[in-house]
């Protein structure tokens, strides 16, 4: 995915998305990326609160993806370029953290009100390093393509979280008997009365796991006020439809929670991979919850040129689990090399890998990688399909030219 | 006595790192401004009526950003915003914005090189 001119084709046929129209954030001048799908092109922006140059997806309420290029250099995603995504169409921008306060109540012996700063002062500090992943991650490559956001591969992103664990702060409260649930909500609210607020919700067991935690930092900073300032949740190897954003209220629950956002929306076929033909009727839907294995070029792209001895490199996260292995192809997916493997920060972090190789001949050929994970999962080598683009994780392949 | 001092200081903030007593970030007070869209629907038979009903709670980029769909779809789409989130768009309305969208999105030529 590399930044181009508007020269040409996709933009000027749309007339409508042309000349003066581009603007519509006054004064800055974008640029262009056209996404490796139907409808691709997309506009590269800064001029977003704490952001630089992202992918354009949506303006209001913002959809961010993250350039490529970001992944090839580092294993954290900085702050800057991490992936954004709202819903609704009201959501904070002036938020002072010392009226700010996280609610716990429901089924708990005693109700609390905390602030960023009593979270800091008053809890053991727990840090981990994470990915977080859109559901949607992807989509625009279905097919049959799929409405919804249409990501690339960007939607993603890796940090190291700072806060508190959750189960420290529900004990605080007090879980009460009868708990099922924990439920979440953020700050962000709709204009139309009718618009179900977004709440989401994990299993008591899994909310006190001791892992899902609140963040109040990422990489070392307070979060950017796109990515859930002061406070959210994470949800260590979950999509991130879980990791609410300016996270105001916690709610115990003891019946399993009927809110439109876990019992209508981000629903997936219970099937191996989420995968089911189009049109496929009669299938049991369940909430999307742990993450599948992935991995990624970051340093050749479709297209590109490459030397006959070169190092390909790129990253890897195994879900809901560490990666026991990358394994690399040069020949179209007939042979597999393992890549040798970067710093281990974790089984929820992005995991870089490199690897060596030697074509043995010049000319057309297609490079493949696949991430396994320590619980044995591969990626698969058939795109996965359902009607919401979801769990996109199929197998990695890009065309080069070597030279 | 300063190479004292410097010592004491150094166990110090290595025991700091072990006991997890950690400089948190500053949290100041935070306020951002959003860039806004100015972008409309393109033109056409059913642009008022998009313009109209639909901006309200999003602006136009992701909607121009779909794949070529069918009124059909769009009618699925478009009551969804209505039931779901409640969109007043009228019934009488639906089949004729559906009719636009299928007619204007996801038509954008081959696809591009990556």
């Amino acid at each position: 995915m590399q930044r181009s001119s508007p020269a040409g084709s996709a933009l000027s046929r749309r007339d409508f998305l042309g000349g003066a129209t581009v603007v519509g954030m006054s004064g800055l001048v974008p640029g262009f990326v056209a996404l490796p799908f139907d409808n691709g092109s997309r506009q590269v922006v800064g001029g977003f609160p704490q952001k630089g140059e992202m992918i354009l997806q949506r303006m209001r309420p913002p959809l961010l993806e993250t350039p490529f290029e970001v992944f090839d250099k580092g294993v954290f995603t900085p702050n800057d370029r991490f992936y954004v995504r709202w819903h609704l169409a009201n959501i904070p921008t002036s938020i002072d953290p010392s009226d700010f306060r996280l609610k716990v109540h429901g089924v708990v012996r005693q109700e609390i009100s905390l602030s960023p700063a009593q979270l800091m002062r008053d809890f053991p500090v727990f840090e981990i390093a994470a990915v977080n992943q859109c559901s949607g991650n992807s989509r625009g490559l279905f097919a049959p393509r799929v409405s919804g956001a249409q990501w690339a591969n960007g939607a993603m992103g890796n940090a190291l979280w700072r806060g508190v664990r959750l189960r420290d702060v529900l004990d605080r409260a007090g879980v009460g008997a009868g708990a099922r649930q924990v439920r979440f909500r953020g700050l962000d609210t709709g204009l139309l009365p009718q618009t179900p607020i977004m709440m989401k919700s994990l299993e008591l067991d899994h909310a006190r796991d001791g892992e899902v935690m609140i963040a109040y930092a990422m990489n070392g900073e307070p979060l950017p006020m796109l990515n859930g300032f002061p406070l959210r949740l994470v949800v260590p190897g979950w999509y991130g439809t879980y990791w609410v954003k300016a996270l105001t209220d916690i709610e115990v629950l003891g019946q399993d929670d009927d809110n439109y956002w876990m019992k209508k929306s981000y629903l997936i076929p219970d099937t191996p991979g989420a995968d089911i033909t189009p049109g496929q009727q009669g299938v049991k839907m369940i909430p999307i919850n742990r993450m599948v294995p992935r991995s990624f070029f970051t340093n050749v792209k479709n297209d590109s040129q490459v030397k006959r001895e070169q190092t390909l490199r790129g990253i890897a996260f195994g879900g809901d689990t560490g990666v026991a292995r990358v394994l690399v192809s040069v020949d179209a997916g007939r042979s597999w090399q393992p890549a040798r493997l970067g710093s281990d920060h974790g089984k929820y972090s992005f995991r870089q890998w490199e690897l060596p190789v030697r074509f043995a001949a010049a000319g057309p050929q297609e490079l493949r990688v696949k991430a396994v994970n320590t619980a044995g999962v591969a990626q698969p080598e058939r795109p996965n399909w359902n009607a919401s683009g979801f769990m996109r994780n199929v197998i990695e392949s890009v065309s080069v030219q070597v030279g | 006595m300063a190479r004292k001092t410097l010592a004491l200081l150094m166990v110090a903030a290595i025991l700091a790192g072990a006991t997890g007593s950690w400089a948190s970030p500053r949290m100041d007070k935070l306020n951002v401004e959003l860039p806004t869209s100015t972008l409309l629907f393109p033109p056409g038979d059913g642009a008022s009526i998009a313009n109209g009903q639909c901006l309200m709670c999003h602006s136009v980029e992701m909607v121009l950003y779909q794949p070529q769909r069918t009124p059909t779809q769009w009618v699925e789409t478009i009551n969804k915003m209505r039931t779901v989130y409640g969109a007043p768009i009228p019934e009488g309305e639906v089949n004729a914005l559906a009719a636009y969208l299928a007619a204007v999105i996801g038509h954008a030529g081959p696809r591009p090189k990556s």
